[in-house]
């Protein structure tokens, strides 16, 4: 069994209900001839340099566990097809990655260290904080639930 | 004395660090100069070995975005 990631770019201008839509295609996709670890939308960062002409972008990070490598050439080329992908990467990693649990992205301590590390403009920031503070409603929910069940 | 070496030292060695993840920008971004230029051994002291996986990471991360290929100066 071998462990693989993909890294890949959607259009910053997406409004959240199309990258859901997005998500689920691409996991639709992947799930046909792997096991999806994690799958979630890091942040909305500020690119390196501009790709097609975008100067921001979504970063999604996708880990699957897969067997079948003729597969992986097909997903290469369904990312590669996919008009809404500005750009992406496939790498296979050397160690089974940890579980991220979706809601809890933003809470785990390297999630966290990731999206530190890449915070160089303040509107990014800006934007963290708000996750931050959506975290801590969560949280205070779960905490709810819990007590209530 | 009016030059005095400092002893060089890989910093992954020191730190216990085996494998590099092209998703840490900032951990890269102390390896490569202000133009985006990935900064030679001899500089920064690292071993081989690392160097070799730095240089991997440092790529990585500049295909998918993350790291500058080029770079101007600020001036």
């Amino acid at each position: 069994m071998r462990y693989y990631e993909t890294l890949y770019i959607l259009n910053p201008e997406y409004e959240q209900e199309r990258i859901d839509n997005i998500l689920k295609e691409v996991e639709e996709e992947a799930s046909k001839f792997s096991k999806v670890i994690n799958h979630s939308v890091w942040n909305k960062k500020r690119l390196a340099y501009p790709v097609d002409n975008h100067k921001y972008g979504f970063y999604v990070l996708l880990q699957f566990e897969s067997e079948d490598q003729g597969s992986l050439i097909s997903f290469d080329n369904y990312l590669k097809l996919n008009k809404f992908i500005l750009r992406y990467q496939n790498v296979r990693l050397d160690a089974q990655p940890e579980k991220i649990e979706v809601d809890d992205i933003m809470k785990t301590s390297k999630a966290k260290q990731i999206i530190e590390n890449s915070q160089e403009n303040i509107e990014t920031e800006k934007t963290s904080d708000e996750n931050k503070n959506k975290d801590a409603e969560e949280a205070t929910e779960t905490v709810e639930e819990e007590t209530s069940a | 004395m009016a030059f005095v070496s400092r002893k060089k030292y890989c910093y992954f060695k020191e730190n216990g660090i085996t494998n590099i993840d092209y998703k840490d920008v900032k951990l890269l971004r102390r390896f490569v100069t202000e133009q985006g230029k990935i900064m030679p051994r001899r500089v920064t002291g690292t071993s081989a070995k690392m160097h070799r996986k730095l240089i991997r990471a440092i790529k990585r991360a500049r295909n998918i975005a993350l790291m500058p290929y080029t770079q101007l100066g600020d001036s």
